[in-house]
């Protein structure tokens, strides 16, 4: 009797110091996905979704880096199922709250993919409902998982900042040329702007692939929900997760615009900034009031 | 013949006043299951339309799927085949029933598509003769609280005394909550449709090239340069949709 109690005793007392630890998060897992609501209740704003896309350079070398390379804002009108994908350069100056002005992905250093919700709101007056942060190892395993993305480059690519080695042509990246692909900027004329640019280009790319397999398929959703779900850790109900895929998989990609927002180069100090032109507060009053670019 | 007693008389009576009461109530409450309306056909008198051809499987597989998996999406898939037999045998057979069980079986949003795509037959069809009922279902492997399916109907009947055939493409993507399946997501592909004509293997390429036109043939092809601009026969909204 005695003895089976000192079992039990300390069998609960392996599983109470077991459980936490493998819970806890590893090198890999500060790189891999993560995403929640912005605010406690999803209210979309007359039928128009907005997710914020972040990608940070988090990595195992590196896990606990959290600054901001990739800021997409993506919007989609569920009504005539048409969206846009707005783009950020990481070296826009902005005023961040609560914590004077500086580059925007700095937002995420300093208050986590919250802050710089709040911060795009703050700048564009648009209601965010979620967000989603990639790393780059859960940007590799889900790209990989999926097969693969299809994107067109009227010229080739070669980068030897990010080892992007891409021949001009319709070619399907796999994780690790995706991920060169997207962190490319030194072989680009406009630098970071056109990383922005084909960031959102490689979001459509996916978009196009989720559509092409849920035209054959309509319970592909459940397998992109699957392997999202491998290399995550969501904050979003799967009930909700599902209905954003189900809605994703309705736009066809020729109907989701992408836009970088207009800014010129200038200096804050001695820190080499982007500035905001004027002329992107009407694409944020259009992309508020529609969900389209 | 002797007169009958009162007794009899009485029991006459009330025999006939049962029996025209109750057609009556029939005429006036229609049979059905509780409060359903009576289900009004436009299938072709006397034809036995096709069974449906359904098949599920597991969904958002990413690793094996244990027995139990299955048992919960076979007991999943048996809930579901019903509810969708009996949406599309609606649209095409009853139109009368689709507002009930829409109203039932899916969410306002879902509802909504469903009728921005317009989908289903004219009002003035008659004579609906099925020729293919597919359906194939996913149950998602994780808890078999979500699914999608992709059902497939031709059909051909008459509109306004002309023939007409159409295919319908339709995917569902439905959610369980509190034991009750919904449909929350639903596009439609709806086209005229052609039966595609079997290649006549006994004669060559050259051959089939230099023949003589069939008067199949000619009939093509004196369809395809009438420039009338007829409309199509085809039933009301039908469109094709790609990806």
């Amino acid at each position: 009797m005695i003895k089976r109690s000192i079992g039990l005793v300390a069998l609960v007392a392996t599983v109470a110091v077991t459980v936490p630890l493998i819970g806890a998060p590893d090198a890999t897992q500060a790189s891999s996905v993560t995403a929640g609501r912005v605010h406690a209740q999803f209210q979309p704003t007359d039928g128009k979704i907005f997710v914020l896309v972040i990608g940070n350079d988090a990595r195992s070398g590196n896990p606990n880096s959290s600054r901001a390379d990739a800021i997409h804002i993506a919007g989609i009108d569920t009504k005539s199922m048409r969206g846009g994908i707005l783009n950020f350069p990481r070296d826009t100056y902005v005023s961040i709250p609560g914590h004077g002005s500086g580059r925007i992905n700095e937002a995420l250093t300093y208050g986590g993919p919250q802050l710089l919700a709040r911060t795009l709101e703050k700048i564009t007056g648009i209601r965010i409902d979620y967000w989603v942060m990639v790393g780059f190892e859960g940007f590799q395993g889900i790209v990989s998982a999926l097969g693969g993305v299809r994107i067109h480059f009227n010229e080739p690519l070669f980068d030897t900042g990010s080892g992007a080695h891409i021949r001009a042509g319709t070619r399907r990246l796999g994780g690790k040329s995706s991920l060169a692909f997207v962190r490319a900027r030194k072989s680009l004329p406009s630098g970071d702007i056109g990383r922005s640019t084909n960031q959102g280009r490689f979001l459509i790319g996916l978009l196009r692939k989720l559509r092409g397999e849920v035209h054959t398929n309509p319970a592909s959703v459940l397998r992109w929900m699957a392997v999202t779900r491998r290399f995550a850790r969501l904050d979003i109900p799967a009930d909700e997760l599902f209905r954003l895929g189900v809605l994703a998989s309705q736009v066809s990609a020729r109907d989701v615009g992408n836009v970088t927002i207009p800014v010129r180069i200038g200096f804050a100090g001695a820190a080499s900034v982007v500035f905001i032109e004027p002329r992107a507060q009407d694409i944020f009053k259009r992309f508020r009031k529609t969900a389209r670019l | 013949m002797p007169r009958p007693t009162t007794g009899k008389r009485l029991l006459i009576g009330a025999i006939v006043a049962v029996i025209v009461g109750a057609g009556a109530l029939a005429f006036v409450w229609p049979l059905g299951e509780g409060d359903a309306p009576r289900r009004i056909s436009i299938a072709a008198p006397g034809v036995r339309q096709p069974r449906w051809r359904i098949t599920t499987e597991p969904a958002g597989v990413i690793h094996s799927v244990h027995r139990d998996d299955r048992r919960r999406i076979q007991r999943q898939a048996r809930a579901l085949t019903p509810r969708i037999r009996r949406l599309f045998n609606a649209i095409f057979l009853y139109p009368n029933q689709v507002a009930r069980v829409v109203n039932r079986f899916f969410s306002e949003e879902a509802e909504v598509s469903l009728k921005r795509s317009k989908a289903g037959l004219p009002r003035r069809v008659s004579d609906i003769k099925i020729m293919r009922r597919t359906a194939r279902i996913g149950v998602d492997v994780s808890g078999a609280t979500r699914a999608a399916a992709k059902v497939r109907v031709i059909a051909k009947g008459l509109l306004n005394g002309e023939r007409f055939a159409v295919r319908q493409d339709a995917d569902l993507w439905l959610a369980r909550k509190a034991r009750r399946w919904k449909v929350i997501g639903f596009q439609i592909d709806q086209a005229p449709w052609r039966r595609a004509t079997q290649p006549d293997k006994a004669r060559t390429g050259r051959q089939r090239r230099d023949s003589d036109p069939s008067e199949g043939g000619a009939k093509e092809r004196s369809r395809r340069s009438d420039r009338s601009g007829r409309p199509e026969r085809s039933a009301k909204g039908a469109r094709s949709k790609k990806p």
